[in-house]
């Protein structure tokens, strides 16, 4: 690796100028830091209540009713 | 599909454009272009979880126990172990677009996500070895159903033939892929379909239910126990292919509903399948079960089915790898020809011991358990209670040390450790190789131990070594916001 602690910021801007990829990558981070909450959907209480008995309390019940 | 990966359209890298690099490579998607909705992600999540290896732990878990208790530990285990590796990875991965090595940055480190990456990659070679015997073994079947007696080498040589076909899929890009993938997926249904019809016609629930199993130890607890490990180890199997799917879907319901009802459940009941296969023919090798029963002309068409399909999931299976490779900057130079090529020689083992190395399938099945239990203990830990669901894409995706995720010289010292104390748990509660038990494991399977105690302990250090730095701070205070982009 390149010593990274040895690049200047100036020089890492122009890098990242000259890297199509890294620019690209620059532009979707500023983007999905951007957007509000929301707009990536929620999961709430009792969507985790439903997972935990469909996945977790439910399975642990019959496991331990057929290994009595 | 793969074993424990999943990708259903992987871009060429030599028509890389940016669209194809973020859905397929690791550009973090933005939520217009995450392609799978309700429907989508079900059905994907279906195909993956239908594929052969379910015939292998059906198998494997016919050994243990009998038709009613291998259906609880296989439905019980596996729904668990796809709840506790799903949580952390499909909400964090879906919220940030990221895929799952990225995605383990922050509680590992930037190097540290490295050595997951190595132990994915174990996991990898692992189940695309075992399903290459099961090729070799297929092709054996065959030629014993037509009435040739070929000799033990001809399963290594199978081995060789399926390395050989998966490289040739794979170095041609996408469209075979998918286009083989699109033909598989239905006809393995029908597969499916057909060998419960004909179980149940031929022999019926009774004599499926009170068929004893194969290879049980002398104490039935420890059996069913163990049939539950490998419930469990299955579904955190799935670790591999979770962040994929999940960060192309829309929401958070959309990420984590499918997983669980497709991967756990599903996939559970396909292994089932397999289980009540095994018991009635008395054999764990599922290339061993077609014919008798489906007689010699279905079964050996039954055969060439799976043969080809165990191809398929080996070739997605080196896609997979493929692309997590590139993670490492020394093979990001490499041509795809060679990453692939690389992955061929670690199969190489498999040609020459393919019996030796498939007798210890159950073994490695359990020791997925060993490998992704902690890590996916450490990252529910580290995703909901120490960083909150905030995480901080500057950091995962720059590797100058000032960057949060940098830690010590690029590792996360307690989460690494955390790994290997879970591991030690486990190994501690379960041998996988002996079948040795300590007798805590009757209480509390190796699994979910070696889960729970490292996630507290992370917790734990986390707070004390390592608070996390506020998403905010770190992405304004930095003069320039991506000093060594690692893309």
């Amino acid at each position: 690796m390149a010593q990274p602690s040895r690049i200047e910021p100036v020089h890492a801007a122009e890098a990242t100028e000259a890297n199509p990829r890294a620019r690209e990558l620059l532009r979707r981070i500023e983007e999905l830091e951007a957007l509000k909450e929301s707009a990536f959907g929620r999961f709430t209480r009792w969507d985790w209540l439903a997972c935990a008995l469909v996945a977790l309390v439910l399975p642990t019940a019959v496991l331990l009713w057929f290994g009595r | 599909m793969t074993p424990r990966s999943a990708t259903s359209a992987p871009a060429t890298p030599r028509a890389e454009s940016f669209a194809e690099s973020s859905a397929f490579g690791r550009m973090p998607l933005l939520p217009g272009e995450r392609e799978y909705g309700s429907a989508g992600a079900h059905a994907t999540c279906f195909a993956f979880a239908i594929a052969t290896w379910c015939f292998l732990v059906g198998g494997y878990t016919a050994e243990l126990v009998g038709a009613v208790q291998g259906v609880v530990c296989l439905l019980a285990g596996n729904l668990i172990g796809v709840f506790l590796t799903t949580m952390p990875l499909s909400l964090g991965c879906q919220r940030y677009g990221l895929e799952q090595i990225d995605f383990c940055k922050p509680a590992f480190g930037q190097r540290g996500a490295r050595v997951i990456l190595v132990f994915y990659l174990i996991n990898m070679i692992g189940w695309s070895g075992l399903i290459l015997v099961m090729f070799g073994n297929g092709i054996r079947n065959i030629a014993e159903a037509l009435g040739y007696q070929p000799g033990g080498w001809i399963v290594g040589a199978g081995v060789a033939l399926g390395l050989g076909l998966s490289y040739w899929i794979v170095t041609r890009g996408v469209h075979l892929l998918n286009v083989s993938n699109a033909i598989i997926t239905p006809c393995l249904v029908v597969l499916i379909g057909y060998i419960v019809w004909v179980l149940f016609r031929e022999h019926g629930w009774q004599a499926i239910a009170s068929a004893p199993p194969l290879d049980p130890g002398p104490r039935p607890w420890l059996n069913y126990l163990i049939a539950f490990e490998l419930g469990v180890a299955n579904g955190i199997s799935w670790w591999g292919g979770i962040g994929f799917i999940a960060r192309n879907t829309r929401t958070p319901r959309i990420s984590v509903y499918p997983q669980i009802l497709q991967l756990g459940l599903s996939g559970g009941v396909v292994a089932c399948v397999a289980l009540f296969s095994a018991l009635v023919v008395k054999s764990e090798d599922p290339t061993e079960w077609m014919v008798p029963i489906g007689g010699v002309g279905m079964g050996v068409v039954a055969l060439v089915f799976v043969v080809l399909a165990n191809v398929t999931s080996v070739a997605v299976s080196f896609y997979a790898s493929g692309l997590a490779l590139r993670h490492v900057p020394a093979f990001r130079a490499l041509s795809w020809q060679r990453v692939i090529g690389l992955l061929i020689v670690l199969c190489l083992p498999f040609v020459f011991w393919p019996e030796e190395l498939y007798g210890q399938g159950d073994a490695f099945l359990a020791y997925n358990g060993t490998m992704y239990a902690p890590i996916s203990g450490i990252l529910f830990a580290d995703y909901f209670l120490v960083r909150r669901q905030r995480l901080c894409l500057w950091s995962i995706f720059d590797d100058h040390p000032s960057r949060a995720y940098h830690y010590s010289r690029g590792f996360h010292w307690p989460a690494l450790a955390c790994v290997v104390l879970g591991q030690a748990v486990y190994l501690w509660l379960f041998n996988p190789i002996t079948s040795e038990t300590h007798p805590l494991f009757q209480l509390l399977p190796a699994s979910l131990a070696a889960c729970i105690v490292p996630a507290v302990l992370y917790a734990i250090a986390a707070r004390i070594w390592a608070p996390p730095v506020p998403v905010a701070a770190t992405a304004d205070d930095a003069p320039d916001r991506l000093l060594t982009p690692n893309i």
